[in-house]
C-alpha cells in the first residue's frame, strides 16, 4: 500500500494475489468498493453524435476563423470598383480566355484538356492555356511538375521557362523548377529543346538539365512517374532540391541550418507518412530533424 | 488517379472524423471543465477550425489538431467550474423493502461523493471520470493526455484516497 500507484493498479487488476489478498481483508477495501459503487451510478449527459453533425455543419457555413478573418465595410465607391474589377476580368476572359489551373503545396489534380488529353499536376504546379486557340495549336505553359497523357492529334506542346517539349500523342512527365528540367518518356516520342540544344525521346528514357544547363540522358523505370504512385524518387539530385519536395509534397517547412546542401542524394520517399519520408531521406544522410511545430522541422548535423 | 493522400476536405472524410472524435473530446472536456454546454461549444468551434484549415491538415494529423484546439480554446475562455454529474437512483421498486433510512443514507453518500469529485485537482479528476464512466483503459487515458500509464495510475491512485478522505470527513 506504501506505493503511490496501488489503487491506480488495482483497479486496473495489475496487482499479485498476495497483493490482492492482503488489501481485500482490510477495512479500507469496503469503503474503496462502496465509493466504487456510487460512482457507477453517475449519468454522463448524452451528447447526440448525428445531431452535433448536422449542427456542425450548419454551423461552419457561417464559421469564421477570428484569426484570420476581419470584416471590412465596403464603402460607396467600392462597389463601383469591385465592378469595374468584376467587368475588366470579364474582358481579360472574353478577349485572351486563358485558363490557369494550379496545385496548392501538398495537393494533386486532374485536369483533361479540351483535346482530352490528360494533365496530372503534383503539388505546387501550375499550368496555363488558352481556351481558344488551343484546339489548333495545343500548347500550354506549365510551371512545376506534371505528368501528360496526350491525345493523338497535330503537334503537342508544353512550354516552359527551362525548354519546351513537344510531342505527337504520348506519356510523359516535366519537371520544370528553378533553374532545372526533367522530361521522362512513358510512350511515343517527346522532343525536348531548351536554348543550347534538342533532344528526342524515346519510352524509358529521360533527360535532366546539369548544372552548365545542357541536356543529360537518363534510363526510367515503370510506367507512370512514382509520384503518382505516391512517393517522390530521386537520382543525383541536390539536398536543396529534396528537402523543397519534402516541403511541397507535406506542407512544411524545412530549416537546414549548418546542413550542407549541396550534398548529393539518390532514393525515395513516400507521401503518406512524413516521420518515415523524413527517416529514409536524412537517416543516410547522417542528419537528425526535430519538429519545433506541426510545421515546422530543423535538421542538424548528428 | 488513385487518391495517395486522404483530405480532410473530403466530406465523407470530415464526417468520420466527427463521429470519431467529437464524442470523446466533448466527455474529455466535461470531465475536466464540468460544463457540458461550454464543452459542447468548444467542440463546436474545433470542428469548424479543422474544416476552415482543412487543406493544410493532412488526415493523420487531424486527431491532434483538434485536441490542441480544443486544450487551448478550453484553457483560454472558461474557467473552470465545479463538476455537477447527475445520477440514477437505485431502480425505483413498487414494491421496495428498503427502509427509508437506507434510501435516504444512499442520497446522502451520492451527494457526498459528487461533492467529493467536484474538489478533486481536474487532473485527478479528468482520468478518474474517463476511467470509471466512459470506461476508458488506461493506455487510452495516456495517450489521449499524453502523460505516462504509470500517471494515470498515480492519478487514479490520488483520487481515490481523497475521495475516501472527503467522504469519510462529512
Amino acid at each position: 500500500m506504501e506505493k503511490d500507484n496501488f489503487l491506480g493498479r488495482w483497479l486496473s487488476g495489475d496487482i499479485s494475489e498476495e497483493e490482492k489478498k492482503e488489501f481485500e481483508n482490510s477495512k479500507d477495501h469496503l469503503a474503496y468498493k462502496d465509493i466504487l459503487k456510487g460512482v457507477e451510478k453517475f449519468e454522463r449527459p448524452v451528447f447526440d453524435v448525428e445531431k452535433g453533425l448536422e449542427n456542425q455543419k450548419e454551423f461552419n457555413q457561417t464559421f469564421k476563423d477570428s484569426s484570420e478573418n476581419k470584416v471590412i465595410k465596403l464603402r460607396p465607391w467600392w462597389y463601383a470598383a469591385a465592378a469595374a474589377i468584376v467587368i475588366l476580368f470579364g474582358l481579360r476572359t472574353i478577349f485572351f480566355s486563358t485558363t490557369e489551373i494550379y496545385t496548392k503545396m501538398a495537393e494533386t489534380k486532374i485536369w483533361t484538356l479540351p483535346d482530352n488529353s490528360l494533365v496530372t499536376l503534383n503539388a505546387d504546379s501550375s499550368i496555363e492555356y488558352n481556351k481558344k486557340t488551343f484546339a489548333e495549336d495545343r500548347i500550354i505553359e506549365l510551371n512545376g511538375e506534371a505528368f501528360f497523357d496526350v491525345e493523338k492529334g497535330s503537334s503537342f506542346t508544353v512550354k516552359t521557362k527551362n525548354g519546351d517539349i513537344t510531342v505527337l500523342g504520348t506519356e510523359f512527365n516535366v519537371y520544370s523548377r528553378d533553374k532545372h528540367i526533367e522530361v521522362h518518356c512513358f510512350e511515343g516520342k517527346v522532343q525536348v529543346s531548351n536554348s543550347k540544344e534538342t533532344v528526342i525521346l524515346t519510352p524509358g528514357k529521360a533527360i535532366k538539365s546539369n548544372a552548365e544547363g545542357s541536356l543529360d540522358s537518363n534510363e526510367v523505370k515503370g510506367s507512370k512517374p512514382s509520384w503518382m504512385q505516391g512517393k517522390s524518387t530521386f537520382d543525383q539530385v541536390t539536398l536543396q532540391q529534396l528537402i523543397q519536395e519534402l516541403e511541397r509534397q507535406y506542407d512544411i517547412n524545412i530549416t537546414t541550418n549548418d546542413i550542407d546542401v549541396n550534398r548529393l542524394f539518390s532514393g525515395f520517399f513516400v507521401h503518406n507518412d512524413l516521420d518515415k519520408a523524413l527517416k529514409t531521406c536524412f537517416e543516410p544522410m547522417n542528419i537528425s530533424y526535430v519538429f519545433n511545430n506541426q510545421k515546422n522541422i530543423s535538421l542538424k548535423n548528428k | 488517379m488513385p487518391e495517395n493522400v486522404i483530405s480532410v476536405c473530403d466530406e465523407k472524410v470530415y464526417e468520420q472524423l466527427y463521429r470519431e472524435y467529437a464524442e470523446k473530446i466533448c466527455y474529455y472536456l466535461y470531465y475536466k471543465y464540468g460544463d457540458m454546454e461550454k464543452a459542447q461549444d468548444i467542440v463546436q468551434d474545433s470542428f469548424a477550425k479543422l474544416w476552415t484549415n482543412c487543406s493544410k491538415i493532412i488526415f493523420e494529423a487531424a486527431k491532434s489538431f483538434l485536441y490542441k484546439i480544443a486544450n487551448n480554446a478550453s484553457i483560454n475562455e472558461y474557467k473552470h467550474q465545479k463538476i455537477v454529474l447527475k445520477y440514477k437512483s437505485t431502480e425505483q421498486k413498487t414494491y421496495t423493502n428498503e427502509s427509508p433510512e437506507f434510501q435516504m443514507e444512499e442520497k446522502e453518500f451520492m451527494h457526498r461523493l459528487n461533492t467529493a469529485i467536484a474538489e478533486l485537482k481536474e487532473g485527478q479528476r479528468e482520468v478518474f471520470l474517463l476511467n470509471r464512466i466512459e470506461k476508458k483503459t488506461y493506455k487510452e487515458i495516456a495517450e489521449m493526455l499524453d502523460i505516462s500509464v504509470k500517471a494515470v495510475e498515480k492519478r487514479m491512485h490520488l483520487a481515490l484516497i481523497v475521495l475516501r478522505k472527503k467522504i469519510g470527513n462529512v
